[in-house]
């Protein structure tokens, strides 16, 4: 403890505290560790308990020439240390009614900000807010020469390692207020400069900052042409050749895109090796050395891939054969750059019970510092011989593991596998449990995984019709569970997503996913309004009127996912064959350009538009016997020329594309057998592809369903109850075999939803209403706001 | 026969049959580093030894379908999650830990099920939650969705 100015800035940069919270709810020890002597000292046992969120400070007072350690815990409890007197003591000066926002977890937490200990408490007196990231995992000073003053140093806290950042200071940064939530990403560093990202969980913005954290200074850069997917990786460096400060962004479907900053546009690179898919799981942050971002690409192939930053010309750097065992936590290091023949070992370590091991920083000893992601994927950093023990000892840890249990049941990971089994409404009711849990549902990686997880679950399907009351004269929306389709108690109202306005009836277009394009007619102002719309989570938003096509004229509709652009598209075409299209985030209709002359669309064949294989379909001009298909992303038609053979649509045959756009491999799978058929081209509408088969309406009139599965080409016939009405569509089929049917009455108008087991009809229920349509969902948290996830 | 060691030092013996139904120890032993007993640091023996219960059970579970043993496993899976939560989240853990995809599957999926129908405040002791909340927070998430709050379903048991 040199108060000599040279020696001090050393120490300041060099000394990490090790805060030993392996046992947080137990009996944790302090020791304070200077991992360049590899010494530690335990330290006095703090006065209030270590509850659930705390923090510590590390400084040094130059006045009293001591360190000084800070510990404020959520209840805004402040205590401090001073090594020299050796015992801790209360500071209460601090106003009431200001409390830390410390974490939103229940992991501790540790931070070390030198020198500022003091003016840390008046920052906290005057109001200011620490702020935590949660999901951190870099270690700060990549590279030894960086000047941090503000240093942040991670500690380990056991098997959970939790780093904060104070952003009190940082200029321009929209400091979100108390209750606001977000999270904060440290992507990664190079040189003094980091480079971090902010997500708000309110407004789901995500915005990227470029941070000095010695100055304090940032930029607000601009946001990547494709959004944050999943995984996505990012390096950090400094291009001499232009002298300019470089950005990758590299995500699973390897799309690498740039940023050079004195451009202020991202642009793609060019030529990355197809057929590579990066192996970003392996890598925390691309690696900057040598002029040249680095991954590992492809476990199974061992090779690095590396990207020149000043020329980015891809090449390949080979990894030695020895290294493919990949289940011994070997350490290589290649000591000439480029040279295969040169990498050596360095050596051997034993971590048991963690995913995966990152060399951080070699010590000039050759030690290395490493982070270890354990089965929860949470980092834990040590050395490769620290003086803390590496391994957890069987006695102590399984203690540990004891009273983690208790205090902290689940991990995050297994919440998130418990909670994706959940229908929608548990889960917007349990974001009430605690903040930690209200985070977690609200994160778009967990709405994407159980939207995923919803739509191969039979029981997340829902049948949604909308009811007009023939007494009343009223419309009203009904949902209900498929599984129990007959069961009159699962069936739940819902309220038309109105905006509150009086509104009179109401029209489903059509379905895609967990949402539902429908049209509104208000009562008071008598215009048509369409919205876009959740019905498991209720929430809807206005979509803009039209803009090209007469509101009167016989239109269809379709609703399909861009997966380029990541976003929403409507598609509305019209008999006039006047097409437009709305990209939600673009907010406004748009024609789609070079409708093919001369072809009118067959609407009254479809219902709404298909959209499969990224493309909307309908039967086009049904004397030429084409289907028009408009790619989502691309919005180029495509012609798909039926077989000469089909041209006879009055002979019940069904026929099948097997290659996806190869005419040649039209196939024809069956014709209806029996000689009753109700000779309409609409039966093309009769057939259904569900549960791996497809599914028509044997005879109208001998009333049976037959499945045809593609898998192991059976066909299976399904009865149905005597005198059931016309059968228009099969809507679903349970595992059971069980279809739901779509069916007319002739003494009734609408449409009558009905199971192909003995049972009355599902819809409608009473002879009062008239149902106008239905159709299935997947019930999923999917909002359009996720729409804005970037 | 490969042997397993719990954290608390004790070894089981399992089928090789059995065991690779953990992803994790089938790359073990194909990538030959099982030769001797492999310790497993995070599993006590009370839970392993569930943990080879249902590995033993569901060996053959390919030949089950044709057997027409498919009721006996349902049943035995039945029984199987019919325990506490916190000897069920121990088996969650371990599943996890030795990526067994089936008994995941089917520990999730009961501790989903038991959840489903719990008021917050009954999951919360249930699962020793603290609520940090504010009631502003609490509040403003209600009349989010006032409709998930109500219904004669909810039940507000701990049990």
């Amino acid at each position: 403890m040199d108060v000599d100015g040279t020696k001090e800035v050393h120490l300041q940069e060099e000394i990490i505290m090790d805060i030993l919270s392996r046992l947080p709810y137990a009996r944790a020890r302090l020791l304070l560790w200077n991992p360049s002597t590899r010494e530690s000292t335990v330290l006095p046992r703090t006065e209030f308990s270590l509850t659930k969120d705390y923090s510590f400070g590390l400084g040094y007072d130059s006045t009293s020439d001591d360190y000084k350690i800070l510990k404020i815990d959520d209840a805004a409890r402040c205590e401090i240390l001073a090594l020299k007197s050796g015992s801790w003591r209360k500071i209460d000066t601090r106003p009431a009614g200001v409390f830390p926002v410390l974490s939103d977890t229940e992991d501790s937490l540790a931070f070390v900000h030198d020198g500022e200990v003091l003016l840390r408490c008046r920052d906290l007196e005057c109001g200011s807010v620490f702020k935590a990231s949660k999901e951190s995992s870099r270690l700060w000073p990549q590279s030894v020469s960086e000047p941090i003053q503000d240093g942040f140093v991670y500690t380990e806290t056991g098997p959970n390692i939790m780093v904060i950042q104070t952003f009190e200071e940082v200029p321009k940064l929209d400091c979100p207020s108390n209750a606001e939530l977000w999270r904060c990403f440290l992507y990664c560093c190079y040189d003094s400069l980091a480079l971090i990202g902010v997500y708000n969980y309110r407004d789901h913005t995500h915005q990227l900052w470029l941070w000095n954290p010695s100055t304090r200074e940032s930029i607000v850069l601009p946001g990547p042409k494709f959004p944050p997917e999943l995984f996505c990786t990012w390096g950090l460096g400094y291009d001499s050749v232009s002298d300019d400060y470089k950005i990758l962004k590299i995500d699973l479907k390897s799309r690498s895109e740039i940023l050079t900053l004195k451009s202020g546009s991202w642009r793609l690179t060019n030529k990355y090796p197809t057929d590579i898919l990066p192996a970003l799981f392996c890598t925390d942050s691309l690696v900057f050395v040598h002029g040249a971002f680095h991954w590992i690409d492809e476990i199974t192939r061992f090779t690095v891939t590396a990207l020149s930053i000043s020329s980015e010309v891809y090449t390949e750097i080979p990894l030695p054969e020895q290294m493919l065992s990949i289940y011994n936590q070997t350490f290589w290091v290649m000591e000439d750059y480029g040279v295969k023949e040169s990498w050596t070992e360095l050596f051997t370590i034993q971590v048991a019970g963690f995913l995966l091991v990152i060399p951080k920083y070699r010590f000039s000893d050759g030690e290395l510092l490493h982070c270890c992601r354990d089965l929860a994927f949470r980092p834990v950093f040590r050395t490769s011989k620290g003086p803390l023990g590496l391994c957890p000892q069987s006695n102590s840890s399984q203690k540990v593991k004891r009273v983690m249990m208790h205090s902290v049941p689940l991990q995050e990971e297994i919440t998130m596998e418990i909670l994706s089994r959940l229908p929608v409404q548990p889960l917007l009711r349990f974001k009430c449990v605690s903040t930690c849990w209200m985070t977690l549902i609200s994160e778009p990686y967990f709405t994407l995984k159980h939207r995923n997880r919803a739509k191969n679950d039979q029981n997340s399907q829902k049948f949604l019709v909308s009811r007009k009351d023939l007494l009343e004269d009223e419309f009203s929306l009904y949902c209900s569970s498929l599984s129990s389709v007959q069961r009159i108690e699962e069936v739940q109202k819902l309220d038309c997503p109105s905006n509150g306005k009086p509104w009179r009836s109401c029209k489903l277009y059509c379905c895609y996913d967990s949402l539902v394009l429908i049209a509104v007619f208000n009562y008071c102002d008598k215009t048509n309004q369409r919205l876009l719309w959740n019905p498991s989570t209720r929430e809807s938003i206005v979509l803009p009127d039209q803009k090209f096509s007469l509101e009167r004229c016989w239109c269809t509709w379709g609703l399909g996912y861009d997966s380029v652009s990541d976003d929403y598209k409507i598609l509305k075409i019209d008999l006039e064959s006047c097409s437009e299209i709305l990209a939600l985030k673009s907010g406004s209709w748009r024609l789609t350009n070079n409708y093919p002359i001369g072809n009118r669309p067959d609407l009254l064949c479809t219902e709404s538009l298909v959209f499969v294989h990224g493309a909307f379909h309908w039967i086009d001009n049904i004397s030429r016997s084409t289907v028009t298909a408009l790619s989502i992303s691309s919005e180029v038609y495509t012609e798909i020329p039926l077989p000469e053979k089909m041209l006879s649509i009055y002979d019940h045959k069904f026929w099948v594309m097997k290659d996806y756009g190869v005419t040649e491999s039209w196939a024809e799978l069956f014709t209806i057998p029996g000689p009753d058929c109700v000779d309409t081209p609409s039966n093309m509408g009769y057939l259904a592809f569900v549960h791996g088969a497809f599914h028509w309406v044997d005879s109208l009139l001998n009333q049976s369903v037959v499945t045809f599965s593609i898998s192991d080409e059976v066909y299976r016939e399904i009865p149905l109850p005597e005198g059931l009405d016309l059968v228009f569509d099969i809507m679903h089929s349970k595992q059971d075999g069980e279809v739901l049917l779509r069916c007319s009455q002739l003494r009734r108008s609408g449409s009558v939803f009905k199971t192909s087991s003995e049972s009355p009809g599902v819809w409608p229920q009473s002879d009062s209403e008239c149902i106008q349509d239905g159709f299935i969902y997947t019930e999923s948290l999917i909002t359009q706001k996720l729409l804005t996830w970037y | 026969m490969v042997k397993l060691k719990s954290n608390d030092d004790k070894e089981f013996e399992v089928e090789e049959a059995a065991v690779i139904q953990s992803e994790m120890i089938k790359n073990m032993i194909e990538d030959g580093c099982a030769t001797s007993v492999i310790p497993l640091p995070n599993i006590d023996s009370k839970t392993l030894i569930k943990v080879i219960e249902y590995l033993n059970k569901h060996i053959n579970m390919g030949k089950a379908a044709e057997t027409g043993e498919e009721d006996d496993l349902k049943e035995f899976d039945e029984q199987f999650v019919n325990m506490g939560w916190e000897e069920l989240f121990d088996v969650i853990m371990a599943a996890n830990y030795l990526n067994i995809h089936e008994l995941m599957e089917l520990c999730c999926q009961s501790a989903a099920d038991r959840l489903k129908n719990k008021s917050v405040r009954a999951v919360r002791e249930m699962l020793k939650i603290t609520n940090d909340l504010t009631e502003e927070e609490e509040q403003e998430i209600i009349n989010d969705a006032p409709w998930a709050f109500e219904g004669p379903e909810i039940d507000d048991t701990v049990n």
